[in-house]
């Protein structure tokens, strides 16, 4: 119980932040004062999406992101290259600042500090090596990377709805390093990686074997934290900037292809990461008798073994600050004792409310309900309710069952017999 | 076969004519165990017919049947040793303790 309102109340924080009124506090971290007119369309477009926006050099004395165990910010936005976290900030505390449910957004370009490379380690992205750079010959763009081939055009986003919920028809100007994300990582996934002929090296060097190549070369990965909360990692400054923003994407032989994605791709990860695209909300787990010792009861204390029950929830999407019916058909709930008795879909009603009609095993003791709920791009999902299963009462069992009355009858007659054994035994004198 | 009929019929004439001797007790309670075995195989093939659904309650009636059968049985023994007697009123006792505990666990399983 106290798990479930702990999970709900998560629940709830996460919705409140993108539905609540006051301005959320966003500290943003400069690697070099330029970058502030540099990127100013970026920072502009943050504000316009109601975030207070503190900027500050990287490497300010004063620097502070929380005082008094009190976090003074609600995320953090880093764009960085070579210097390192200044003042009170260190890796470790950003790390913590993710492990308390805030956002994070880090951007880096081949230029990393060391502080920064291993910030990104504990948050499960792997930077490339300092100076190396994403390298496409064959897909570079002819505007800005036809000296060194290291401006790349990507195309190959990720396929989720929650993180791009509009596709993008044109690439993503790319300037920058490689990244890349553990295969059997749970939380990181690659928003932008390479196109087949991308690979990570350094720029005018011969190279036969790239470490980083194809579609594992990630360019921009984000990562959805077990507690909800989420960070993005893009391995370049230069795709933020106003001039990316701007750029038309050429491609070899001056072919144009229009306008560059970089806005609206770089719009959406920062929705996505600062929880206002892909967040689902959890909420009014119930659960009920339909047929059994307690016909109706809501949430009861417990169940009788064999009793039909349902189990309901409703799930939202929340998205720009607003919420909508979640539709999906591979939503499971479990009915748990150390291994699952059951485990069955949730059938939804397009009003958001998943529910399932189940039969409780034959076996007593104390069972929880488990929906755990993890799909890419969207939050997690997690939700126990504990709900122990009894055994029949004595009283419980049915009686006077009509097969049964020869045997009640055998019965009977054996006393009966005894009876008049016992008195012709005792009375007679022969 | 005819030699074996005839064989089979000289010993059921020799054994009833002997069994007339048997002092009625004992006849009595011969009576009842047989009542009691019948029952149980009564209970056993019906239990084959229709189906063992209420368990508890054909485990009841069939151990109380054959609960009784021994215990009649063991009683007759008993009587035997005192040949017919008064005295044998006193072997009563027992026997009626043993087959009430009998019933009663027979009454709480039966359902």
């Amino acid at each position: 119980m106290a798990r479930l309102a702990a999970a709900l109340a998560a629940a709830m924080l996460l919705a409140g932040v993108a539905l609540a009124a006051e301005q959320q506090k966003v500290l943003v971290l400069l690697d070099s004062p330029s970058l502030e007119s540099s990127h100013s369309a970026f920072l502009a477009g943050l504000r316009s999406r109601g975030y207070a926006l503190e900027v500050r050099p990287i490497d300010d004395k004063s620097l502070q992101l929380k005082s008094w165990d009190e976090w003074l910010y609600d995320k953090l936005v880093i764009l960085g290259s070579s210097k390192a976290l200044g003042g009170a900030i260190d890796a470790a505390q950003v790390v913590q600042f993710v492990d308390e449910g805030r956002d994070v957004l880090l951007a880096v370009d081949s230029d990393v500090s060391e502080e920064l490379r291993s910030l990104a380690q504990d948050l499960g992205v792997d930077i490339d090596s300092r100076g190396n750079a994403v390298i496409d010959h064959f897909g570079y763009d002819s505007h800005v990377g036809a000296q060194d081939h290291a401006a790349v055009l990507a195309d190959n986003f990720v396929k989720s709805a929650a993180v791009l919920p509009k596709a993008l028809s044109t690439p993503v100007l790319f300037r920058g390093i490689g990244l890349s994300v553990a295969a059997e990582s749970e939380t990181a996934f690659l928003a932008l990686a390479g196109s087949p002929t991308a690979y990570c090296g350094k720029p005018g060097a011969a190279m036969t074997d790239a470490k980083l190549a194809g579609p594992e070369l990630g360019l921009v990965a984000l990562v959805q934290m077990r507690n909800n909360a989420r960070v993005a990692v893009a391995g370049s400054l230069h795709m933020f900037s106003d001039a990316a923003f701007q750029a038309e994407a050429t491609a070899r032989n001056d072919r144009v292809l229009g306008r560059a994605s970089n806005e609206a791709f770089c719009t959406a990860i920062s929705k996505w990461a600062f929880q206002e695209q892909g967040v689902l909300r959890a909420s009014q787990l119930s659960h009920r008798v339909l047929a059994g010792a307690h016909p109706g009861a809501v949430k009861p204390e417990r169940y009788r073994v064999n009793d039909d029950v349902e189990f309901s929830v409703v799930i939202q999407e929340c998205a720009d600050g607003g919420c909508k019916p979640y539709t999906a058909e591979d939503v499971q709930v479990e009915l748990v004792m150390l291994d699952p008795y059951i485990r069955t879909s949730l059938k939804h009603d397009g009003q958001g409310r998943f529910a399932t009609q189940v039969k409780v095993p034959d076996v007593y003791g104390v069972f929880k309900w488990v929906l755990e709920y993890r799909r890419l791009g969207y939050s997690f999902i997690e939700l126990t309710e504990t709900v122990p299963i009894r055994p029949f009462k004595h009283n419980e069992y049915e009686r006077f069952i009509v097969q049964a009355y020869p045997y009640y009858a055998s019965c009977a007659s054996m006393m009966a017999g005894f009876l008049a054994v016992g008195a012709f035994f005792l009375y007679t004198k022969a | 076969m005819a030699q074996h009929l005839d064989t089979l019929k000289e010993i059921a004439s020799s054994f009833s004519a002997a069994y007339v001797k048997t002092p009625t007790k004992l006849k009595i309670l011969d009576a009842f165990s047989v009542c009691a075995l019948a029952t149980a195989v009564l209970q056993f093939v019906y239990a084959k017919l229709v189906g063992t659904f209420p368990f508890n309650a054909f485990l009841a009636g069939f151990f109380c049947c054959v609960g009784t059968f021994v215990l009649t049985l063991s009683l007759r023994m008993k009587v035997a040793e005192h040949g017919g007697k008064p005295t044998a009123a006193k072997e009563f006792g027992g026997y009626a303790l043993a087959m009430l505990t009998l019933f009663i666990a027979a009454v709480n399983y039966i359902g």
